[in-house]
Formats: structure tokens, sequence, C-alpha cells
């Protein structure tokens, strides 16, 4: 057959050419080219100007944000952390009082905010903010941890995660002329206060006539504020009245607790301002400063503030123990560490920030001036230190003789309720809206709601010292 | 551009390049699909060039909105740091007032003031990009906004316990610390707006570039992308069709065995799959068509017959192998008007003149001829023609065949010969043939012979039932038809005598045979069956019983002549018995007759009286026989005996001629069946004619009885007298034949008669010595002899 020949002829020509009529690998290319093209001009369009990997700049929050001495401190040892890691820290802007650092700081964790990467922690906020903190015993050494204060890492530790390391005790202590005392005829601060307030009523009668119709004798920390709370447990606990809780029991309705406040509510308008139950730490510190009273009670960390202004005027800081009531003297235990959010996205580098900041070698360095009490029981034995800061030694007095410690650890995220019930009912009795004994009451039966424990029966009059 | 795109970027690209590629092997997905896809593919090259543009002219836009929203922001910040200012200027101006209301309504409304512009704020910073963003500015704004109002409040309760001092105090130190964080917020903003301005108007510049270069390159490329789809699709359409085409060329021209290259799934490689499945399937239908005609051509070829066509006029155009082959012409030579020639001379004319009459007609022609066969010889074909017309009915062609009958020619002939002969042969014999068929007269067949016996005409065929009814005698009729119903309905043979009355009047004896034919169930078929007209055999056997009749008739005046003959010896052979019982009776009674009559004596002589006087009665009883004219009977019968009896009856007439009769008889003889008479009879003229030979003489008369070597009964009567005639030794046994000179001449014919009608033999053999011997044998088992 002829035709079979021509049809094999058909089919092997035809293949080559049937495969030639598809898009040629040419075409091909060169349209996907082209459409790769528009994508990537049209994707510059959204791309960013190039900008190198940023480095890491950790951000730290602080309570003291308002303290210019404390500022300086710290930036200097920033600065110094900054220099060991290359690492640069921005310090945010924090409100003045707990109420609104803890509002403030609450917003922020909870919120997820990836920024600020370390977050101030006063003693009295680990339970509250637990949740969002790393633990951070497995970014720093167990010796590093050990070096503080037993207590501390305690109060820091919830359900076995160490929250925030210590960096400074804190207690309150009084604060005193020591030129006005010697000038009025005293050797020593008071020691009861009783003492406190003939002092003061004395000193307050003759410093008036002197011409300083706005002298005041003693000034604290009236307003409705967490610092209230230190105050009054300094007050309540001095008299015997317990430490709010106390062995697992509501310790506020009692005679002691009752006479303390009853004290308290006497001051205000005879040795101290009739404002000083809106008073907060600021505020009487500016009293203070203005060198317009003969007494403060203040946080031991206040000393290198207040020793710097009183360098200044001529007149002389005496720090001492708070005085005693009926069972001896209390001095609130404060102080704050420093621990990591657990939604910082330099967890590493914020942790060793931390470690830093909590280093012994660095307490020690910052010591070597005047600084406000570190939390290494170790740099209490530097001669060095304790030579630039001689009231070391009255608030290692206060803070092994006196620490009262208000219920946070026992109340966790409960404690603000608690603080706030607190120093609520004190401010009632301060203003004189209501009667020690009624608010008393009240408030025992409100924190036993709040806290679901009972109310205690025979009030702790122990003295605190036995506690230690 | 190559510079640009780091490796990732390659890699996303190759992606890219091995999905499209795959996608523009959619020249196997349908047309209908790909066409779609090609123009899926223009809109939406088209949609991705307006949305670049829009993309782009968006991004000009989205800078200045940026640039305008970051002036709000900084506007707001201000406004922010006012409410701080105010503030603060607020507060001192009422520690020199002292008017606490006043501070009061002041702060309430800075306060919520604060609180808008702080709150608006945020929500400008919120909506700024994060990443470009301070992380003090948000921190510093969320702190004066917690303690702006923290410290108005401080501030309002403070100069409400008219602490004025103390608020003097806050102003220089807490609020101005909030001036300070305010103006840094300032600052700052102040700072990352400047920042974003520059950035932006340089994005935006940037962007305007890109849109005059994109814009163009985009519409090209969109241009280039329709171009390359429109020749794709085409050419996927275009190529396909063009081998189809080929195809359909190459399958115009017959070639069957082309095959279109199929690529692809879609409608044209299905339509080339169905071209190729059709070409294959035309190839295999002509092939088969092929197979078919040469399978067609060897059965027209093969079959043992003559075949061929023809053309409307009559012209051969066609003849079959085995026609060739018979008349020995090739295909040429016999093709058209060729064939005649092989047609016998004789008959061509006749057959050529049929054959064009039948085509100028149009009407089938059937007809014999001779034709010459290979070999020479003319052998007798039986030829057809019949015509093939259209649907119109014109004769398109003529199809014929023949047949070589000349051997059913030949046996035609033989059997109508046979047939003749049978026929000759029926009418000599008087025999017919028929059958009878239960279903109907028509079927029956009667031979020629049969209409002549029962005087039908051949031509009306056989008689239904009452015509031929009607032939029977009447005597006969209702015996002949119960005959048969009977015999029909149990399907047995039928034999069967009637006779026939013909028109004429003659009366002919008929005798019917016949048996049923049965089918595989038992069903009858038919009868066949012969009719013989025996009236002449009938005559004959009336003729011979006559004969029969005088013969015995013969063979009893024979007898009794005889017996006239014997009266003396028979006499005296009965006065013998009765002379002994008469001495005896007078014995008796002379013994009775004493005084003391001898009983015993008395006795012996009645016993004697008996004895004789049975005796006596035996000789009258056989007399009696032979004289009696009674018809022959067949009995057992003791030869021995017989021979003795006869030997008792004719000793006195042998001793009248010295003749002493001697018996030898063979004991243990079988019995015979015959005629006790006839026996007596043979016996009788046998030993007659023995005394009679020697009457003049005297001598011996032996009579034996022996069985011969064929085991029949052998009896000889010899005697010692004159012998026989020599010349006229078969003489003998001819009637009226006699030596004697007052014989009759009967005896011998009628014994040798007698003996064959035993189924036995008689003849005569001459002694050694003196006399001759007559002897027969009789068969044990006498057969009847009519």
């Amino acid at each position: 057959m002829t035709f079979a020949g021509t049809s094999s002829k058909f089919s092997t020509e035809s293949l080559p050419t049937r495969r030639r009529q598809g898009v040629s690998p040419v075409v091909r290319r060169a349209v996907l080219a082209g459409i790769g093209v528009i994508v990537l001009l049209a994707g510059q369009g959204c791309e960013k100007p190039y900008k190198p990997e940023p480095r890491v700049t950790l951000t730290l929050i602080d309570e003291g944000w308002l303290d210019k001495e404390f500022q300086g401190r710290r930036s200097e040892e920033l600065r110094q952390f900054t220099k060991e890691s290359g690492i640069p820290v921005e310090v945010l802007p924090a409100p003045e009082s707990a109420e609104e650092i803890v509002a403030t700081w609450r917003r922020l964790l909870e919120s997820g905010a990836t920024v600020p990467d370390v977050y101030a922690v006063d003693v009295v906020w680990p339970g509250v903010f637990s949740d969002n903190l790393l633990d951070l015993k497995s970014y720093i050494p167990a010796p590093e941890i050990a070096a503080h204060f037993p207590q501390l890492i305690r109060n820091y530790t919830i359900k076995g995660r160490l929250v925030a390391l210590p960096y400074a005790i804190n207690i309150g202590m009084l604060f005193y002329r020591a030129d006005l005392l010697r000038e009025y005829g005293y050797s020593a601060p008071p020691k009861t206060w009783e003492e406190l307030e003939s002092m003061a009523a004395r000193i307050q009668r003759g410093e008036r006539a002197r011409g300083k119709k706005d002298f005041w004798g003693f000034v604290w920390q009236g307003a409705l504020t967490e610092t209230l709370t230190c105050n009054a447990l300094e007050w309540q606990a001095s008299e015997g009245g317990g430490t709010i809780i106390e062995n697992g029991e509501i310790t506020v309705d009692n005679p002691q607790t009752i006479r303390a406040w009853e004290m308290a509510a006497h001051w205000a308008g005879s040795i101290s301002p009739p404002g000083v139950v809106e008073y907060k730490a600021g505020d009487a510190f500016n009293v203070w400063q203005e060198g317009q009273t003969a007494f403060m009670r203040n946080w031991a960390e206040a000393y290198p503030a207040a020793r710097a202004r009183a360098s200044r005027g001529g007149e002389e800081l005496g720090i001492a123990p708070l005085p005693s009531g009926r069972a001896g003297f209390a001095g609130t235990v404060g102080g704050h560490g420093y621990g990591v959010s657990l939604h910082s996205e330099h967890r590493r580098e914020a942790a060793m920030l931390v470690r830093f900041l909590c280093r012994r070698d660095v307490q020690l360095l910052s010591c070597r001036s005047t600084a406000e009490p570190p939390s290494v029981p170790e740099v209490y034995q530097d001669a060095q230190v304790m030579a630039a800061n001689p009231y070391f030694s009255r608030v290692l007095e206060a803070f092994q003789k006196g620490a009262a410690l208000r219920p946070s650890t026992l109340t966790g995220k409960a404690y603000p309720e608690v603080s706030r019930a607190y120093f609520e009912a004190v401010h009632e009795v301060l203003t004189g809206k209501k009667s020690a004994a009624r608010a008393a009451a009240e408030l025992q039966r409100r924190l036993v709601e709040i806290t679901g424990l009972k109310a205690s029966v025979t009030p702790g009059s122990e003295p605190l010292k036995d506690k230690h | 551009m190559a510079a640009r795109t780091n490796s990732t970027g390659w890699k996303g690209v190759g992606r890219a390049v091995n999905v499209f590629r795959n996608w523009f092997r959619l020249g196997r997905a349908r047309i209908g699909t790909r066409l779609t896809a090609c123009f899926a593919v223009i809109v939406l090259s088209m949609m991705a060039a307006d949305v670049v543009a829009i993309w782009q002219f968006s991004q000009t836009t989205a800078a200045a909105r940026r640039l305008n929203q970051a002036d709000q922001t900084s506007l707001a910040v201000v406004h922010v740091h006012l409410d701080v200012d105010t503030f603060r200027d607020s507060v001192a101006a009422s520690t020199s007032t002292h008017d606490v209301r006043q501070f009061a309504t002041e702060a309430a409304f800075l306060r919520r003031k604060f609180v808008e512009d702080v709150a608006h704020s945020q929500e400008l910073l919120a909506s700024s990009p994060a990443t470009s963003q301070d992380p003090i500015i948000g921190s510093a704004l969320e702190t004066l906004r917690m303690t702006l109002p923290a410290q108005l409040d401080t501030t309002v309760k403070l100069a409400s316990v008219r602490d004025w001092p103390a608020v003097s105090l806050r102003v220089a130190n807490q609020i101005q610390a909030l001036i300070n964080l305010s103006s840094l917020l300032v600052e700052k903003v102040d700072r990352q707006v400047l920042q974003e301005r520059a950035q932006t108007i340089e994005n935006a510049q940037r962007a305007r570039r890109r849109l005059l270069f994109v814009l163009p390159a985009t519409a090209l490329l969109t241009l280039l992308i329709a171009i390359a789809l429109g020749w794709y699709a085409t050419q996927t359409i275009t190529r396909p069709l063009s081998a189809l085409d080929a195809g359909a060329q190459a399958l115009a021209r017959g070639d069957f065995e082309h095959q279109v290259v199929i690529e692809g799934e879609d409608e044209l490689a299905h339509l080339g799959w169905m071209f190729n499945e059709s070409a294959r399937r035309l190839a295999v239908l002509y092939q088969t068509l092929r197979t078919n005609e040469a399978r067609f051509r060897l059965t027209i070829d093969t079959i043992p017959g003559y075949v061929w066509s023809a053309l409307p006029d009559g012209s051969l155009d066609f003849i079959n192998q085995p026609w060739l082959d018979f008349a020995g012409l090739s295909r040429e030579e016999g093709l058209g008007w060729g064939w005649e020639a092989t047609v016998h001379p004789e008959d061509l004319a006749g057959f050529v003149d049929e054959w064009r009459a039948a085509v100028a007609c149009g009407k089938a022609m059937e007809t014999e001829a001779r034709v010459r066969r290979a070999d020479g010889q003319y052998r007798w074909l039986l030829i057809r023609n019949v015509p093939l017309r259209d649907e119109v009915g014109n004769i398109i062609k003529w199809y014929g065949t023949s047949t070589d009958i000349t051997d059913r020619k030949h046996a035609e002939e033989a059997l109508r010969r046979s047939e003749a002969y049978l026929a000759e042969g029926q009418r000599l014999s008087h025999t017919g043939s028929w059958t009878w068929n239960p279903a109907g007269a028509d079927r029956n067949y009667w031979s020629e012979e049969m209409f002549r016996i029962f005087g039908f005409e051949l031509r009306e065929g056989p008689p239904p039932l009452e015509r031929f009814l009607q032939r029977i005698h009447p005597e006969d009729r209702d015996r002949a038809t119960k005959g048969w119903e009977k015999t029909f309905r149990d399907k047995v043979n039928i034999v069967q005598d009637f006779r026939t009355v013909l028109p004429d009047g003659t009366v002919r004896d008929i005798h019917i045979i016949g048996h049923p034919v049965l089918d595989g169930t038992g069903e009858l078929v038919e009868y066949v069956g012969t009719a013989i007209d025996v009236t002449e055999r009938k005559r004959a056997e009336q003729e011979r019983e006559r004969l029969r009749q005088l013969e015995a008739d013969l063979a009893h005046i024979n007898r009794v002549s005889l017996l006239g003959e014997l009266a003396a010896s028979i006499s005296h052979e009965l006065k013998q018995p009765i002379t002994g019982a008469i001495t005896s009776a007078r014995a008796c009674l002379r013994w009775l007759n004493r005084e003391e009559p001898d009983l015993e004596r008395a006795r012996a002589a009645a016993v004697r009286i008996d004895k004789d006087g049975g005796r006596a009665a035996e000789i009258i009883d056989r007399l009696r026989a032979l004289y009696k004219k009674t018809p022959p009977k067949r009995e057992p019968v003791d030869v021995n005996e017989v021979i003795g009896e006869m030997a008792v009856m004719l000793r006195s007439e042998a001793y009248r001629f010295g003749v002493s009769v001697r018996t030898e008889l063979a004991a243990g003889l079988l019995s015979l069946t015959a005629d006790r008479v006839q026996l007596h009879q043979v016996l009788m003229n046998l030993m007659l004619n023995a005394i009679e030979a020697m009457n003049e003489t005297g001598g011996v008369l032996t009579v034996k009885s022996q069985e011969d070597e064929n085991g029949q009964v052998l009896i000889s009567v010899s005697d010692t007298g004159v012998g026989l005639p020599l010349d006229k030794a078969d003489q003998i046994f001819n009637a009226f034949f006699t030596t004697k000179p007052q014989g009759s001449g009967m005896g011998l014919a009628i014994s040798r008669s007698i003996v064959e009608s035993h189924g036995g033999r008689l003849w005569a053999t001459p002694n050694d010595g003196r006399g001759a011997t007559f002897q027969f044998t009789l068969p044990v088992q006498a057969e009847e002899q009519e």
C-alpha cells in the first residue's frame, strides 16, 4: 500500500510539528517573566524603605520615675548595663502612686503589651502580676538568687515560679530634723508615739512662734493610697493590733487597732496638717523638702533624696525606726524587684537586665555612694557602703527587729482589694466620718468577705520583734 | 531586577513558572475550557494591571493621608500638653486666689477635656503604624492619662482641705514633672511626625515615579499576554483541524489505513479519535467486504452446480468455474455467446430461440438440453434462467444455473422400464398392489392391475370406498367390511378373500393380503398390500378336488376289488375263529350239560369262544373299514401292527397258493401318522401282487420293516416269484398297466399315489435271486400332501 507509507510519514512529521504549535518555551518564559516583573514592581509599593535589623532595645518601667535622684542612679546603672551588654535600655514614664502604677502595669501586662520588657514589681504585687511574669529561675543562676534576703525571694516566688528578683528593700522609717531636735533639747529621736507627739507639738509650737506659720510637727501619708495602708499597719502593729491577717485570721477589729487609729486621727490638725489626710508620699516629702516639718514618716528609700535636700539647706537629717507602741515598733516592709513580662519579645535580654540590676557587685557599686537599701545582705557588710550610707544600719535594724509585712502573699490577686478596703476604712477614721471602732468592725466583716478567712477572736498582741 | 531579587525570590518565581507551565498544559483540556481559560487569563491580567494601577495610586493617597494623620497626632499631643500646662496654671492661680470652688470647677472641666484629648491622641497613635513608634510615646501618654486625673484629684482634695502650701509644693514638684513628661511627649511626637513626613514625602515621590513606569509596562504586558494566548489558542485549534483535513483527504482517496495523530484530550482530539476509529472500521468493513466477495466467488466456484449471470441482452458476463471445467472452456471463450458452441447441434436452435424469447419477454425459463462435456460426451442439462429486476421492474441481470440430469434421465428410464415389467408381472399374475391411507382415498395408491381386477377406470384414480364396496359381492360385503374395520382398528395384517362382481356381471374371487405401516409412535400411516384375482386358481383347486375324489373312489374300488379277490381267503379266515368259537361253544355246552357240569372246562371253553369271537369281529371290522368309503383320516399308527394285521388277513390267501408269509419286523420303530386303511391298502396291494407272482410256483413272502439311513421307516415286501419284467420296470406303476391277466392295472398306481400323499416314496427293485422287492418309505412325521 502506498497509503501506509504516506501515513507513516505524516505521523512522524506531525509529532514535532504538533509540539511546535503549543506555546513555545521562549514565549512562555517571556510571559512568566513579565508577570514576575509586574508583581515585583507592584510589590515595591508596599515595601518599606530598607531598614537594618533594629538592635534590641529594652524598655523598663519603674515606679520611681518621678524621683530625680532615683532616676540619676538608675540611668547610671543602665549605662553600665549597655556598656556591658551592648543593649540600650529606655526607661518609660510611670505614674506616681501605687494604685495608678498597679492599674497601669496590670493594663499593660494583661493586654499582652510587648513593651515594656521589664517591670518594677513591688513586694506586694507579685501575686497580682504573677500570671504575666516570666519565671526567672531558668535565666538566673541559683547562687545569685540565693544571695538575696531569703524572705524576699520567698515573697517573689509564686507557685514555685520566681516572678521577680529583688532589687531593694524598703521599710517605713522616721525621718527627723536632727538639728531641730538638738535645738529643742532632744538628744535622741522619739522612742514612742507619745514621745513623738510631745516632741512634735513642742517643736511645732516653737517654730511657728519663730514665724514659720506653715510649720508642722509630723507629716505622713494619709491620702487614699496604698501608703496609708502601710502607715496604718505600722500604727496597728506597733500597738499590738496584728498585721491585718495573722495566722490565717483577720486581725482588725480589736482594741489595739482601734486605739492606734484613734491616735493617728488625733494627729491630723494637731501635730500634722489637716490636709495630711490627702497627702500622698510626694506631698509629705514636699513639706519635708520645704523644711516645714520636724518629723516625717517615709520609706527608707527616700533617704537619698531627703538627704540631698537637707545637705542643701544646711539642715540635718536624722533617720530612725518608727516609734514604738505598746507592742514595740513596726515598720512596713516594702521594696521592689524586677520581673520580665511574659509578652516581651526579648525575654532573654530582659532577664539579663534584671540579673544585672540585682547582681551583688552592681548593688555594691551603686551603694558605694548614697543609695537605697539593697536586697543582697552581703552588701551591708561592705565598709565603704556603710560609710556612704550610714542610715543602712538603722534600716537594717528596723528590718530585722520590726518588719511588718502586708498580707500580700497570703491574699495574692485579692491584695489590692484588701488593701483598698483597709485604707478606705482608716481614711474614714482619719477624716472623722466614722468612729474607729465602727470602721474596724465593718472592715473586719468586709475582709472576711473578701478573703474568706475567719476573724481573729483574740487579737494578736505579741511584740513584733519576737516573730523574727 | 535580578540583582534586587534574592534567592528565595527566585525560588518563588521558579515555583510560579512551574505552576504556569502546568497551567499551559491546558492544551490537554477541552477547547471550551481552554478558550475560557485564555480569556480568563487575559481578563485577570487586565484586572491585575488595574489593581496594580489602583494600588499605586492608593499608595500616593495613603502617603498624603498618613501625613495628615501625623499632623493630627502632633496636634492632639500638643493639646494634651496644653491641658497639662493649663492645669499647672490653674493650680498656680488657685493658690493665690484660694478660690476652691472655682478651682474645682476648672479642674472638672480640665479633667474632661484632658481625658478627651488623651483618648483622641491615643486613638490617632494607635492608628498610625506601630513599628515606627517610639515606645516612650505610648507609655508617656498612658502615664499622663493615669497621672493627671490623679494629680487633679489630689490637688483638688488638698485644696479642699485648704492646704494651699501643699498645693503649691505639688505645683512645683509633681505637676512640674507632669509638664516635663508632656513636653517630652510633644517633643518625641514632633520628632516622629517630622521623620514620618520626610519619609512619606519620599515614598510618595517614589510611588509617583513608579507609577509612570508601571502603568505602561502593565498595559504592554497585558497586551503581550493577550497576543500570546490568542496565538496559542488559534494554533492549538487549527493544527489538529489541518491534521483532520489531511485525514479526510486520505480517506477520500481510499486510504483507510490513515490515522490522525492525536494529542491532548479536547474535542478535536476526540474528533480525531472518532475519525481514526471510523477509518479503522471502514478498513475492517472493506476487508470484510473483500473477504466476503472472495468467499462468495469461492462458493460460486465451488458449489457443484453450473452458475452464470447474463446481461439484459442475454450475453453472459459471468460463468463459474465448475461450468468452465465441465465445458472445458476458458472464461473468455464462454462469455458473451461463446457457450453456443457446446450445445448439441440438435438442441442449439431450440434452446437459443427459447433463451432469446425469455430475454425478450423477461420471463424465467427452464429447459433441458444436451451440452458437450470437456471429454466430448453430451450430457443432459436442466437449465434455468431467472431475471433480477430493479425496483421499477427493469431487468438488471439474468442469473442462471444448470444441473447435469443425464444420470437422472437414465434412472428415470430404468424406473419406467421396471415399472412396466412390474405392471406386466402384475397383469400376468392378476396381482394388484395398493395402499390404503386412513387420511383419505385420494392418498391411496392402486397399481394398474388393481383397476383391471376391480373393473375401474385407470384415469379416474383409486375409487372412493362406496364405489369400491359396490363391487364386492353382496354376500361377502358385510363380512369384508367388518373384517377391514377390525383389522384397521387392531393394526394387524390383513388376509381376506371375497368375491367381486364386475359391471358385466362376472364374479371373481379376490385374495387380499396387507400389512400396516406404522410410524415411530405406533400410529397407523397406511396399509400396503396386494389383491390377487384367484378365480383361476380356485377353479383349478376345484378340479383337483374332483380328481382326488375320483382317485379316492378308484382306491375304494381297488380295495373292494381286492377284497373281492380275497373273499375266499377272508371267509376262510373268518370261518376259522367262528368254527373255533362254535367248537368251543359245543364243548362248553358239553361241559355244562354234564351231570356234574365241569365249570372249569366250560369257562375255559367260554374264554376261547370270546377270544375267537373277538378275532372274528376284528377281521370283520377291518374288512368293513376296507369296504367303507371313508375320507382319509390320519392317526398314529404302529407300522408293525399294521403289517401284522395284513399278514394275518392274507395268510389264508397265501396258503392257497403255497406261499408262506414271513414277517421281519424291526422293534422300536417310531409310530407314524398315517391313514391306517390306506396303509392296509398299500400293503395289501403289494402283498397280493407278491402272492400272485408266486401263485404257480409257491414261495416265500417276506414283509420287513426297518429304519433307513434317513430316519424314515422303510417297509419292503419281497417275493420269490417271477420277478419284474425288466424293460417295464418303470411302467408297472402307471395306471392300467398290468402284467396279470385279470389285473385292473390300478393297484400299484394307487399305492404309489397313497405313499406319495404320505410324503414317502414307493419303488420296485428286482431281487438278486428270484422275485422282486417292492419297498416304500414313510417319513416319521408324515406331511400333509395336498
